[in-house]
């Protein structure tokens, strides 16, 4: 009896001094084996192809291999949940996204995860900025006060189309703003969107730049300014960011950025940060993500963080305004 | 003279040999995915994206493209052979597919689906380059009330498909619809019958539902009646290939078939399916004797696998002539452009002629590698059949339950296809047909979105289905349809020629 007990005590108190060992040591040699990104949507769109070019690029930096898993579904909650529910030992990460880690918890009641609690942000990656584009035929104007003026001249006559929250969201803002009557016209994708903007079916839209750029320069599409998160984006640097002409709030744009797992170590993260900093500063990587439509651009945790918290109060009110609740 | 100095462009560029081989490889996995069930070309173009990073572009296209049309070759196979599916264009080739197997035919539909694809794949080629902006072109004139009345059309066409009751096939509809509309409404957001699970947001895969009805409900239904409806495949392993006869029977069939495929492919959404469907329905519309299909006809066999494969090959044009993506595919495809740095719009055609010319020269070549790669393998397929079905069917089993894993690698896709493989089960002893039910639940949602989307657009006025020329003519041969279903005479002759 007594010697079982001791037994179990010091063996109790020996699996703690191993922990206090292992800890700083595990954090010191990470990584010793591959590390795996899940990627939220499939393979193809956006968030895939900007994951696997970091994949690559930091697997020299690591010194390990980097595996990349889609796991799509529920508008990426599937994905989302996996992770949350990883050990939090840096090995398994999210790529997450504004659905992952801001409109999900407004549109999902039965949510198996809480992106503010379940999740240490390791940093923001890149930015899918926005464009206000019109059909020049539906709407023949070349600059977005004539597109204010003739809006407010015919107040729920032009339609725009919405393929994802994004462009939901940064439609909704720019109404909001400049207090104009708008139709919202909902599809399942942007492309699909996009296409009957095109057609002259629907009016205007705000889609990203990667699927918008090659319409408007073949002049089925015109752009009225961008979307940014301030200043010009330097894949459309003659666009002025409407949030510096008519539009002072429009300032939310599609993003992504990589995530852990609540309780893993801080100098796990700090590791990561550190590389994944690197490889979005890195020449090589701003240019490869340019011919994507994507905008290379590195926030540190912290700053993403905040970044979050604003956009999530954001989507709250607009998502409260429209009536939507999550289900 | 354009055209062909166009296509000996593209020829030059898809003949050299580092294109040859990725055409071949991309055929060669398509066939084979095509053959398991499951397995797609979605899953299988989204797991090969990564490697074309380091490729050419033009070789990667071409690559990506053969796994897709190599697909409706393959996906045929196991309709015919064992009833199931392999891609969810192939449920209507299952239809007679699988009864001309059983009557011992099997060598025979699959050399019909084989070469009633390769006829439609030579004709959408030189479709595609004679008339590709052209189309293109008429597939932005579709707009959402026309899409609407397609779907109604569609919809009321499967009516026609089913063999029995008036009453079972329209119940099958709508319990097609009713699964279908699982999932978030995409006009307000709403998640509807999703039962608090994150895997039905995006709604019950059909391709899981496909496998369950038709596959797991053959395997249960066979297994309950012991091995007596096997005993005929044995028969006749050799005629292989068509007689004289039979390939005059399947001409006009495979024009038709291809005809039809051609114009609903370049449509967003449901084209190959769409097309199948529709081919199957005019085929039994215009045969002297409809009573012969759904037992065997090898027009419902040349028909549909024209249409998908022509469907298949057009529908790559709104990508490639205006960057517009219309399915799955072709936005992988388009991701793959990204990737290269090609940016998929209506500019491809002028800066990048190789690009496009090649690819098109090498959706004939593909053609030509998959009919030389797959007669061959008919007879090998149906030795298959040879395999004692107690063997075979735990090799279904476990395939199916892989391909639909691989969907999304998620187990949740398995139980879907559990719980269907009941309901086909069910089905099939209500005597109910499953095919009205997939219908259903692919053109349901398509038709839902695009009627709320042309009654936003109209303001609420419903008079602009009868605006539009497209739609207006759509929805009279829908009530053309329910008049000629409906008619009481009619229909006691139909049930005559039913009991006959």
């Amino acid at each position: 009896m007594l010697m079982s007990k001791f037994s179990r005590r010091f063996r109790a108190a020996l699996v703690v001094s191993v922990i206090a060992f292992a800890g700083p040591s595990a954090a010191d040699s990470f990584p010793d084996r591959a590390v795996t990104i899940v990627v939220p949507f499939s393979a193809g769109s956006g968030t895939d192809t900007g994951t696997r070019v970091l994949a690559e690029a930091l697997e020299p930096l690591l010194g390990q291999g980097v595996i990349v898993d889609n796991r799509p579904g529920g508008n990426g909650a599937i994905a989302a949940g996996l992770v949350a529910d990883a050990d939090p030992d840096g090995y398994t990460l999210l790529m997450g996204t504004n659905s992952t880690q801001s409109a999900n918890p407004l549109l999902i009641k039965s949510l198996s995860y809480d992106p503010a609690k379940d999740f240490v942000p390791i940093g923001m990656l890149a930015t899918f900025e926005g464009i206000l584009a019109v059909n020049p035929e539906q709407l023949p104007f070349s600059t977005v006060d004539e597109l204010v003026t003739h809006i407010r001249a015919h107040p729920g006559e032009v339609s725009f189309a919405t393929g994802n929250v994004t462009s939901l969201v940064m439609a909704s803002i720019f109404a909001r703003d400049l207090g104009l009557d708008i139709l919202r016209v909902p599809y399942k994708s942007n492309p699909e969107a996009l296409t009957d903007v095109v057609s002259g079916q629907v009016d205007m839209m705000f889609p990203d730049i990667a699927s918008s750029m090659s319409q408007i320069k073949a002049g089925r599409l015109k752009a009225l300014g961008s979307v940014t998160l301030g200043e010009a984006t330097p894949l459309a640097p003659d666009l002025k960011p409407l949030s510096q002409t008519v539009s002072p709030n429009l300032k939310l744009v599609g993003w992504i950025g990589l995530f852990a797992p609540a309780g893993t170590p801080q100098e796990v993260v700090e590791k990561l940060s550190a590389a994944v900093k690197e490889v979005a500063e890195s020449q090589q990587f701003v240019e490869k993500l340019g011919t994507m439509g994507a905008n290379a651009n590195f926030l540190p945790s912290a700053e993403l963080k905040a970044y979050i918290d604003t956009e999530r109060a954001s989507f709250a009110q607009i998502f409260d305004e429209m009536g939507m609740e999550p289900q | 003279m354009d055209l062909l100095a166009n296509l000996a462009l593209g020829f030059s560029e898809a003949l050299t040999s580092t294109n040859l081989f990725y055409c071949f490889i991309g055929c060669l996995l398509g066939t084979l995915i095509g053959v398991l069930p499951g397995l797609g070309p979605p899953a299988t173009i989204a797991m090969l994206l990564p490697m074309t990073f380091t490729l050419e572009p033009s070789s990667s296209l071409i690559m990506l493209a053969g796994i897709y049309y190599g697909a409706q070759y393959g996906g045929s196979t196991t309709a015919i052979l064992v009833n199931l599916p392999g891609e969810s264009s192939s449920v209507v080739t299952a239809l007679d597919g699988y009864q001309m197997a059983r009557n011992g035919k099997a060598g025979l539909a699959l050399s019909t689906a084989a070469l009633a694809s390769f006829a439609a794949g030579s004709i959408a080629t030189l479709v595609i380059a004679a008339a590709a902006p052209l189309l293109a072109a008429f597939a932005l004139e579709f707009h959402a009330p026309d899409y609407f009345a397609l779907m109604v059309l569609g919809l009321i066409a499967s009516v026609v498909l089913a063999q029995g009751s008036v009453l079972k096939a329209l119940s099958m509809i709508i319990f097609g619809l009713i699964v279908g509309i699982v999932g978030t409404d995409v006009t307000t957001g709403v998640s509807r019958m999703t039962l608090g699970r994150a895997e039905l947001i995006d709604g019950v895969s059909i391709v899981a539902v496909a496998m369950g009805i038709f596959g797991l409900g053959e395997i249960m239904q066979n297994l309950t009646h012991g091995d007596e409806g096997r005993s005929s495949y044995r028969a006749q392993l050799n005629s292989l290939l068509p007689s004289w006869q039979d390939l005059r029977q399947m001409a006009a069939p495979i024009a038709r078939g291809t005809g039809l495929g051609t114009i609903l492919g370049i449509l967003p959404g449901g084209g190959a399916l769409l097309s199948s469907f529709t081919a199957y329905a005019m085929e039994k519309k215009l045969a002297s004797d409809p009573t012969r299909f759904g037992r065997g006809a090898i027009e419902g066999v040349a028909a549909p696998e024209a249409a998908n494969n022509a469907g298949a090959q057009t529908s790559l044009i709104p990508l490639l002539t205006l960057g517009l993506p219309s399915n799955v595919i072709a936005a992988l495809m388009a991701g793959a452009m990204i990737i290269q740095g090609i940016q998929p719009g209506p500019n491809v055609i002028i800066e990048q002629p190789t690009l496009f010319w090649g690819l098109i020269a090498s959706m004939w070549i593909g053609n030509v590698m998959l009919v030389i790669l797959n007669l061959p393998l008919i007879g090998l397929w149906v030795r298959l059949l040879t395999i004692p079905y107690k063997l075979l069917f735990p090799a279904i089993l476990a395939f199916c339950a892989i391909g639909v894993f691989s969907l999304s690698f998620s187990t949740f896709d398995i139980w879907v296809m559990v719980v269907f493989g009941a309901f086909g089960y069910l089905f099939r002893r209500l005597d109910c047909e499953p095919a009205p039910f997939l219908l259903g639940m692919v053109l349901g949602p398509m038709m839902e979105e695009n009627l709320r989307r042309a009654m936003l657009l109209s303001r609420g006025d419903p008079l602009v289905f009868l605006q539009r020329p497209i739609s207006a003519t759509l929805l009279l041969l829908a009530l053309v349809a329910v008049v000629m279903v409906s008619l009481p005479a009619i229909r006691k002759q139909r049930d005559q020629a039913l009991e006959e």
